[in-house]
This record gives structure tokens, C-alpha cells and sequence, in this order.
């Protein structure tokens, strides 16, 4: 029976997956009957949503940043199936002219991309009418320094800009009716559309 | 370093352990670009597996039974298959599908549905302002998923019901402070 004094603790439980069999159709039937019951479990899981979203850009800062610096400091190490002395001595080889090769590269490379993280709040354009976005709030990812991108987005889960950008001139609206992110920078609009391919930003 | 140790160190967020998993990098981009995917791809799916891994280590979903580097290969597969069928919009697999709890159920994400509740930012700044047990209870809750023994324990609760009525006095005052704004 779900009351007063429960209530908060079962809609975690609903919410972390954990009610079952008649406890969980109680629950069910109540979200559909009681909209301010519905309302609550809305609200309780947007608080979740909102700590784990917020912790999770701070974990993900961390690790992009450890990232960098291993990269930096160690490069990546090529994956070799080594089976055999014949392919053993023509791998030294092929090491030793990596090694020569990895020298002048370090001599003469550039330094890694910087990597900022940032928070857009989402917003309406002016005039438009309707629903924002789950989530109200986007992590951004500013990469700095990356040879082949340098006015570039890729938007997935977060939004990647590759070049020079600075969070406090960007600004990022949604548009429900079209289902579409506009990226607002310089007086210029941006659309932004979800691919796994970095793609240079046009303006509308 | 041993499993157990790199493990620990995951859980407790130590810097030396998460730079130790940077060396199953090359494994994870091989396994990215085994589905066509490019470099920097690679680089974001390689950190995103990392998130999961810390993610569900503070959950307690990760069990030692399998070893990190295996997870975080599962977890890279995962999401590498997710990310090159995005473009043909298919269905998006679990990223730790071979290691999800078969028995939990699809939560369906409402609060999108309504335009009255309060933005993310305003929650964050009303737990802010809640100060300490509340706000460290709501972020052990929600972030960590902690359970109410754990929560005891980081916070010197002398019982698990004086831990549980802690935590239901913190949601209850800052959902009161949204309704009555509502």
C-alpha cells in the first residue's frame, strides 16, 4: 500500500528497477490514476537524473583529462600477436625503424589537443511553443588543437566542438517542432545534427 | 598491480588506477575500428567505457568474478556496435548488456513530460543549498546508487532504519521545496 510515509522510498525502489510482481502493478496503477503521484515519481527521478548527470561530467573531465596526459606522455602502443622467432627478429626490425621514425615525430610533433568541458543550458528559440529536450542542460566538449578540425562538431550524448571556442560565447537552443539543436555563436545560427562523423559547422 | 588492488582503486576514484587502465587503450581502439570507426571515435568511446566501468563499480554491479580488462573490452564492443548503428537507427544495445541484471525492467524516462518541473540546475543549486548529511545522502543515493548499509557506514548512522528515515527526511524536504514552487 503506498502512503504518505513510503511513498518517497518506493518510487526509488520503482526507479532503481527494483519492485516486483504485485508491489510494482500497485505502483504502475497509480502512476496512471494519480497524476500528482505521477508528477512526484517525475520529479524524483529528474533530481536522479540531475546528480548522476552532474557527477558523471565530473568523472568524465577527470578521465578525459588522465587520458590526454597518458597520451601525451606515453602514445599508444600498436596490438602485435607475436608467433614466431621469424616474425619476432622481422618485428625488432620493424621497432627499430618505428624507433627512428618516433624520434623525428616527437621532435617535430605538435602538442596534443586541450580538452574543456563546459555545461549549455538548453533553450527555446523565441516564439517557439513546446517541450524541451530530457535533459535541460548539455555537456559540451571543447577540443582545442586538433589538426584536421578546427570549426567542428559531432553531437551524440554530449556535443563535441573541435577549434577555438569559448563556452561564454555559445549558446544552444532546441527546437521541438523541428527536433533540432542550434548552436548559436558570434550572431550566426548553427544546426546541429546528431552523427558519429565529426562535421564542419555551417551556418543556417 | 593485482585485479583486487586495481579494483580498489577504481572504487575510490585513486588517480594511479585509472591511469593504470589507459593501457588497455590500444586493445579497445582495435576492437573500435573493427567496426569502421575512426580515431577520435575511438578516443571517446574508450573513455565512455571507463565511465561505465566506474559507474556500475559504485553500484556494485561489477563483481571480480571477470577481470577488468575483459569488461571494458565487452563494454567498448558494446558501445563501438551501438555507435556504428546509430546511423541506421537500430535499436542501441545495453553497453554491459552480457553483464545486466536479466530480472530489472524498462524504466520509462517521464519527467521529459512535463514543462512544470523544475530545471537541472535549480535542483543542483537546492541540494547545494541543503548542505550537509542531505546533500551527501542525495548524491550517495542517486549517483552512486549506494545502498542504505553503505550509506550507514560513510556516514556514521548507528542503524540501517535511522540511515533509511535520514534519507527520507532529505527527499521529502527538497521535493516539498519544488511543490511548493510548483
Amino acid at each position: 500500500m503506498i502512503n504518505e510515509e513510503n511513498k518517497t522510498e518506493l518510487i526509488e525502489q520503482y526507479l532503481h528497477g527494483e519492485l516486483r510482481d504485485k508491489d510494482l502493478n500497485e505502483f504502475k496503477e497509480r502512476m496512471q490514476s494519480d497524476p500528482a503521484f505521477r508528477w512526484e515519481v517525475a520529479l524524483q527521478q529528474k533530481i536522479a537524473f540531475a546528480v548522476r548527470e552532474e557527477q558523471r561530467g565530473h568523472m568524465k573531465a577527470k578521465i578525459s583529462k588522465i587520458f590526454q596526459e597518458e597520451i601525451k606522455e606515453k602514445g599508444v602502443t600498436p596490438v602485435i600477436n607475436i608467433r614466431s622467432r621469424r616474425i619476432n627478429l622481422g618485428i625488432a626490425a620493424a621497432f627499430t625503424l618505428l624507433l627512428a621514425a618516433g624520434t623525428v615525430f616527437l621532435l617535430l610533433r605538435k602538442d596534443e589537443p586541450e580538452t574543456q568541458l563546459a555545461y549549455l543550458e538548453v533553450r527555446l528559440p523565441k516564439g517557439v511553443r513546446g517541450g524541451l529536450p530530457l535533459a535541460d542542460s548539455l555537456a559540451v566538449q571543447i577540443i582545442r588543437g586538433e589538426d584536421d578540425y578546427s570549426f567542428h562538431y559531432r553531437l551524440g550524448d554530449t556535443l563535441n566542438l573541435y577549434g577555438d571556442f569559448h563556452p561564454e560565447e555559445l549558446q544552444l537552443f532546441y527546437d521541438p517542432n523541428q527536433k533540432q539543436y542550434f548552436l548559436w555563436l558570434k550572431d550566426k545560427n548553427y544546426p546541429l545534427d546528431e552523427s558519429s562523423n565529426i562535421t564542419p559547422l555551417t551556418p543556417d | 598491480m593485482s585485479e583486487e588492488k586495481l579494483v580498489n582503486g577504481l572504487r575510490n576514484n585513486d588517480e594511479g588506477a585509472y591511469r593504470y587502465l589507459m593501457r588497455y587503450y590500444p586493445m579497445c581502439r582495435k576492437i573500435i575500428w573493427q567496426h569502421g570507426l575512426d580515431e577520435q571515435i575511438s578516443k571517446d568511446i574508450f573513455q565512455e567505457s571507463i565511465l561505465i566501468l566506474f559507474e556500475n563499480l559504485q553500484k556494485g554491479s561489477f563483481q571480480l568474478n571477470s577481470k577488468v580488462s575483459t569488461y571494458l573490452y565487452a563494454v567498448c564492443r558494446n558501445l563501438s556496435l551501438d555507435e556504428s548503428r546509430r546511423n541506421g537507427r537500430m535499436t542501441a544495445a545495453h553497453p554491459d548488456k552480457e553483464y545486466a541484471n536479466e530480472d530489472s525492467y524498462e524504466i520509462e524516462m517521464i519527467f521529459g513530460e512535463y514543462e512544470d518541473l523544475p530545471s537541472m540546475k535549480e535542483i543542483l543549486k537546492e541540494i547545494e543549498a541543503m548542505g550537509s548529511p542531505c546533500r551527501y545522502i542525495i548524491q550517495l543515493s542517486y549517483f552512486n546508487e549506494a545502498a542504505i548499509t553503505e550509506i550507514m557506514k560513510k556516514m556514521n548512522y548507528p542503524t540501517e532504519n535511522a540511515t533509511r528515515q535520514a534519507k527520507n527526511r532529505c527527499m521529502k524536504r527538497l521535493k516539498k521545496i519544488f511543490k511548493q514552487k510548483k
